[in-house]
């Protein structure tokens, strides 16, 4: 899931954050509706021109600064948006679906282990840069524990002790919390959604990764797809249900995107 | 790669290999995790004062355990750290209570039993707790005035804090009457065991019946759920634009269409997923967020119910999952078609997704 092409992060080096822009619009919207609203409280819930709720959302929405992010390469995107979706049910999920009728799940599982561990550079290094001592020594000790009485990473014994916390870093998350701003909305192939400062942390992390090391370079990436195909293999259907429940699902997915990302930066 | 090089990399990997087991000998030898006879059992209290490391554990008076640990967790709770015999299994539903040995004895924690058949692992979380009772407080706070805030304030167990209360004004004030209305969590977790039951039943196996438990969870959704403010949170600024009958009529489709979405995959996708309540946070007096990790076969999801107060009963109007807000979520899209688009054409544009959605049932 890491090969960036270089060239495309090189290429674009702009930073610029659109939260403030559109979150001003919304406000004042919101001032003007609040202003000319006048409540008429005879005659059901739907009749209510400012029923408590928009009050609550306009507070929520200044509290919480809701991010949203700028879309310039919108034909891109959204190309890629509907080729990544084809692959995904023309490719993905057969290859996912007979991947899991023939493999046991004890494999898929320890799988799943496994690469979840040997990825613990990435954790451990950008919980460093973070600042967040206490979360590093939890990955290393889950390292530790796993890659020994675990069996190389094939078990999860470090489950056992709920003191060592799970994390989830990456560089994104690291430039995140150097403040740095998602820059512009990209879908890449076969990666999915992204941002400009989260592409730059993908291609950053992929010098932690040591699939990437593995040469030839076929070898490395045939074990990327492994691990893809594996993970998808746990998690067929939460894409469906999502395409199912959207009315919009491109802007579904970036929203969704934006948001996932930013509860990980904050936590 | 030269042989220099190699010995190097082998050097340093031998230098991490020590420092691993220094850290582990470190690190797990004071924990005393490795050939201990105990099992780590976790519970959050509101007060544990007078609570004391290595104090008893008891069950029926037996004692089956000591305090590890007391810790402040980031809600400014007391993390109680408990070690529990092993070869003693504690059920998922026990409830850990601080008590006092005696009229002014130590304090200890009892665990009462519980009914459920769901086994406490090794560092799981006890939900259900009772803190340790401040007499002394609860009389100022009455004669203060201040009970009812105190009620308020006070969220995981109030009941116990509530029934203290209620006794104690009764023993005092003999005639004085409360009326009692269940926390968000509560509110929550009796739908959802409701919910997770159905899923469950074996008498549902049988396809011919699944239409049957599928109205039933349907209508549990319905009750804890309220899908007007949900659909009115989601329209936000564009509530305005859209009348009367134009809002009841979005509302009713937008909520049969969130339905359809996620009873099929609860329904089909249930494969004995364990719902963990991690606790409530009061954002005011009638507003809550109430914290559940949905544990699956690989991994957990993070799921939070924002919820409010409406006529005495908790509803949820937002949930977010692995901190994806369905409302917002769904406000960009609204958003994103009110832009180009009329409000009826929203509300067509719902039932189209509807009627797709109950075409792909039927196949």
């Amino acid at each position: 899931m890491n090969k960036i092409p270089a060239f495309i992060v090189c290429a674009v080096l702009v930073f610029w954050t659109p939260a403030v822009f559109a979150s001003d619009t919304a406000d004042i919207t919101f001032n003007e509706l609040l202003i000319t609203a006048n409540s008429v409280d005879s005659g059901g819930e739907f009749l209510d021109e400012e029923p408590d709720f928009l009050k609550e959302e306009a507070e929520d929405e200044k509290k919480e600064d809701i991010i949203s992010v700028a879309d310039p390469l919108y034909y891109w995107n959204w190309s890629v948006f509907h080729f990544n979706d084809k692959l995904y049910f023309w490719l993905l999920k057969p290859v996912s679906e007979a991947y899991r009728a023939v493999v046991p799940r004890q494999v898929r599982s320890g799988l799943h282990n496994f690469f979840y561990n040997i990825e613990m550079p990435v954790r451990f290094v950008n919980c460093i840069l973070q600042g967040k001592i206490e979360a590093a020594g939890d990955e290393f000790a889950r390292f530790v524990v796993n890659s020994t009485e675990g069996i190389l990473g094939f078990d999860d014994p470090a489950k056992n002790y709920p003191e060592l916390k799970q994390g989830e870093e990456d560089f994104g998350q690291t430039l995140a919390s150097y403040r740095i701003g998602n820059g512009i909305y990209i879908i890449w192939p076969l990666l999915g959604p992204s941002t400009l400062r989260d592409t730059i942390g993908m291609a950053g992390d992929r010098f932690l990764k040591p699939v990437s090391y593995i040469e030839p370079l076929e070898l490395s990436m045939g074990v990327t797809g492994l691990g893809t195909i594996n993970a998808t293999s746990f998690k067929i259907g939460d894409y469906e249900t999502f395409k199912k429940a959207a009315l919009e699902p491109y802007e579904g997915l970036r929203n969704a995107y934006i948001q996932n990302r930013q509860k990980k930066i904050r936590e | 790669m030269k042989k220099t090089s190699i010995e190097t990399s082998v050097g340093i990997f031998v230098m991490i290999g020590l420092v691993c087991v220094a850290y582990l000998t470190i690190k797990l030898g004071k924990m005393e995790l490795i050939g201990d006879n105990n099992y780590p059992v976790y519970a959050r209290f509101q007060s544990v004062s007078g609570l004391k490391k290595g104090s008893h554990v008891e069950m029926a008076g037996v004692r089956i355990g000591t305090i590890d640990s007391i810790s402040l967790d980031k809600e400014s709770k007391a993390l109680v750290k408990m070690k529990i015999e092993k070869g003693l299994l504690l059920t998922d539903d026990v409830i850990a209570s601080v008590k006092t040995a005696g009229m002014i004895g130590d304090k200890y924690i009892r665990i009462s039993p519980g009914g459920s058949d769901v086994i406490l692992k090794p560092g799981d979380m006890i939900t259900e707790t009772e803190s340790a009772v401040d007499i002394e407080e609860l009389i100022s706070k009455y004669v203060f005035g201040g009970v009812l805030k105190y009620k308020k304030s006070y969220e995981q167990e109030e009941k116990s804090v509530k029934k203290t209360a209620v006794f104690l004004l009764c023993v005092f004030f003999a005639s004085v009457s409360f009326s009692s209305d269940r926390g968000p969590m509560d509110s929550l977790k009796g739908p959802v065991d409701e919910g997770i039951r159905l899923l469950s039943d074996p008498k549902y196996k049988d396809p011919s019946l699944k239409s049957v438990q599928r109205e039933k969870i349907w209508e549990i959704v319905r009750k804890a759920f309220d899908f007007t403010e949900l659909s009115g949170r989601a329209l936000a600024a564009n509530w305005k634009t859209l009348n009367p009958p134009q809002r009841k009529e979005f509302s009713e489709v937008f909520s049969e269409v969130l339905g359809n979405s996620y009873l099929d995959k609860i329904q089909g996708g249930y494969r004995d997923e364990k719902v963990e309540y991690i606790g409530q946070e009061m954002v005011s007096d009638t507003k809550a967020v109430v914290k559940t990790k949905i544990i699956r076969e690989k991994g957990e999801i993070p799921v939070d119910y924002s919820m409010k107060l409406k006529d005495n009963n908790w509803k949820v109007y937002d949930v977010q999952v692995e901190g994806v807000s369905l409302v917002q979520n769904y406000r960009s899209q609204f958003n994103e078609i009110l832009s180009k688009d009329s409000p009826d054409e929203l509300i067509k544009r719902l039932h189209k997704k509807l009627k797709e959605q109950k075409k792909g049932e039927t196949k």
